[in-house]
């Protein structure tokens, strides 16, 4: 176990944080380069998406982490189980960074449901990466659709950037504590699928 | 040592006679060192074992004795022995080729004994 | 790191339907070099993936000493499986370099010794800052050697590294594995199609076919039992008598079978006849034994 979380933490810093980091300077050089004499529409939805364009990378870190990381390490005697436990850090970023966003759009009240939110989009995208070394990058776009369409169908208008001022005001009616268990829920019943996936998968690419 | 391996003996045995023809021809004297297992492996190309199976072959006739710690050494009348043993071979390994070749090409017993006293005048 | 034996009983393989691997019994001890050749789609890379835990047995099981191998990162730590890695993942190039490659072995591995892999990199002249996917098919074979070799695991498994060099890189191979095997006595597997090169490397060799093991012996053993005789065909018929026939070709009034017999009492047989009777080197035995009796050539 301890190999895996040895190559996962490299992982994350090889690819992971450089990613991460890169967008998120676009993001902030967008925020400052805002010139508020001269406001086009382009160039405000651009600074309004800018934090959910970092968390979308942030959000594929773990389905990248499949798709690259796990032939690498496959190939070098990794176990499923040590692969799968390590791979769990690479929510982490995701989590947080949906608990900062939502703090941003609603509040204090809306961190728990953020954070929770965020587990379930990476975990989300955990299965997508299991599902697509198992199955193909045709069942895994198959599978991104059918997301795309369940979060559509929750109220967003086709782009992720309505789910979390949705959830917000969602946790304003119910409360924080319903929605963030729901979402964990979801969290913990998606990352079984994905370990029910892989767990007797073969690995040999 | 140097030679090329064929493929139409084992490779322990071709390494046992290129070794044996070394101490004929003096490459290696009486209790002077041969090439370790290991030097004779990387200079064929070959596995270690398979060397030293060869080596071992020599060890056991008597050619060749082991010094702790150091390695194989040709022994005191190695190069009697090998042609003692030759000797012994040379009936299965080149008399019986020679009479059944000849036995193939229909030359009778005067005319192969006056072939082989010919060769013998030349060489 | 532990030095034991690597085996499989009674291993079986299938996707879907399809069996690949029907029932393998094949032993792997410490201290030993192993030649494992078989045809294209024998099963060879299905074998050492299962061998590897990459791999799922469908029947039968693959121990390292005493311990299952599946799932088993103490075993598994002992074990490299190096073969050519592919140029692209799920989605586009392979853009890792071969630094990350030697990262994560460093990861995996804990024998991992980064100064020798330093030095083999140094030698065959690769730049490790370059992509995996921008590799030629010799630097390719290379880092499948480095990895390997720089691993330092007990057991060593190469899956044709070989294919992509030319004859003086192939030579340097076998330095290189022969200087290797003399430092640390580990267990190494190679499998390849260069057979006559590499078979004075083996000390045994495996051979698979369809599946199956039709031999595992010691080189030279294996080699000594094969013999092919020829001649005319009713000679040939009687000196064989009784024998193991592996395979057999006519042509005309001639006929050359490939036999399977102690050495001696071939030589009894053939004693007197008009036959010839002559070893094969490791590649002819091994077309031999897997061209599936193809009996009757018959040419006019």
């Amino acid at each position: 176990m301890t190999r895996s979380n040895r190559f996962v933490l490299w992982w994350l810093g090889r690819q992971g944080v450089p990613a991460l980091g890169f967008v998120a300077v676009l993001a902030l050089l967008l925020v400052l380069l805002y010139d508020p004499t001269n406001v086009s529409p382009l160039w405000t939805n651009l600074r309004q998406y800018t934090g959910i364009i970092v968390w979308l990378v942030a959000m594929l870190l773990p389905a990248t982490l499949y798709m690259s990381g796990l032939p690498m390490a496959a190939g070098m005697g990794a176990t499923r189980r040590g692969f799968f436990l390590a791979s769990q850090i690479t929510k982490l970023p995701c989590a947080l960074l949906a608990g900062v966003l939502a703090w941003l759009a609603g509040g204090l009240t809306a961190v728990a449901g953020g954070i929770a939110a965020g587990l379930l989009a990476a975990c989300l995208a955990e299965l997508l990466g299991t599902i697509c070394i198992r199955f193909g990058s045709k069942a895994s776009a198959i599978f991104v659709i059918l997301c795309a369409l369940l979060g559509g169908m929750l109220g967003a208008a086709g782009a992720m950037s309505s789910f979390f001022p949705f959830l917000a005001d969602l946790a304003v009616l119910l409360g924080a504590v319903p929605v963030a268990l729901a979402s964990l829920a979801g969290a913990v019943a998606v990352t079984a699928a994905a370990w029910g996936l892989l767990r007797n998968m073969d690995l040999q690419f | 040592m140097n030679g090329m391996l064929n493929e139409q003996t084992s490779i322990y045995l071709q390494i046992a006679q290129m070794m044996e023809n070394d101490i004929l021809r003096g490459i290696y004297q009486e209790e002077e060192q041969v090439p370790s297992t290991n030097e004779l492996a990387r200079q064929f190309r070959i596995n270690p074992a398979t060397a030293a199976k060869g080596v071992n072959l020599l060890v056991e006739e008597g050619i060749l004795y082991k010094k702790r710690g150091i390695g194989m050494f040709v022994s005191t009348g190695a190069v009697a022995a090998i042609r003692q043993k030759r000797k012994a071979a040379f009936y299965e390994d080149y008399v019986k080729t020679l009479v059944n070749e000849a036995k193939n090409l229909h030359i009778d017993k005067a005319e192969l004994l006056e072939m082989i006293g010919k060769a013998q005048s030349e060489g | 790191m532990e030095h034991k034996t690597l085996k499989a009983q009674g291993l079986v393989k299938a996707y879907g339907k399809k069996q690949v691997l029907h029932g393998i019994n094949i032993e792997f001890r410490p201290g030993c070099i192993y030649g494992l050749i078989g045809r294209n789609g024998a099963g060879k890379t299905t074998l050492l993936g299962c061998l590897t835990g990459q791999l799922r047995p469908t029947g039968g099981q693959v121990l390292y000493g005493e311990d299952l191998v599946w799932e088993n990162a103490k075993a598994l730590e002992n074990i490299c499986f190096s073969r050519e890695m592919s140029t692209t993942f799920f989605a586009g190039p392979n853009t890792y370099k071969i630094r990350d490659y030697m990262r994560a072995a460093r990861a995996y591995y804990p024998g991992w010794d980064e100064e020798y892999a330093q030095k083999l990199v140094a030698e065959f002249g690769l730049n490790v800052k370059k992509q995996i996917s921008k590799l030629s098919k010799g630097m390719l074979s290379m880092v499948t050697i480095v990895l390997a070799l720089a691993s330092r695991a007990p057991v060593t498994i190469l899956d044709e590294p070989v294919a992509g060099l030319d004859v003086v890189a192939r030579q340097r191979f076998y330095d290189l594995l022969l200087e290797d095997f003399e430092q640390t006595g580990r267990t190494f597997v190679v499998s390849t199609h260069i057979l006559d090169e590499a078979s004075p490397i083996f000390e045994e060799v495996v051979v698979l076919d369809e599946g199956n093991i039709i031999a595992m012996d010691n080189t030279d053993h294996l080699l000594s039992v094969l013999h092919q005789v020829s001649g005319l065909e009713d000679e040939v018929d009687a000196a064989v008598e009784g024998m193991e026939l592996i395979s057999s070709r006519k042509t005309g009034r001639s006929k050359t079978v490939v036999v399977r017999c102690e050495e001696s009492l071939l030589q009894r047989a053939v004693a007197g006849r008009p036959v010839d009777a002559s070893r094969l080197n490791l590649q002819n035995a091994f077309i031999a034994l897997t061209g599936h009796k193809e009996d009757s050539h018959d040419q006019k």
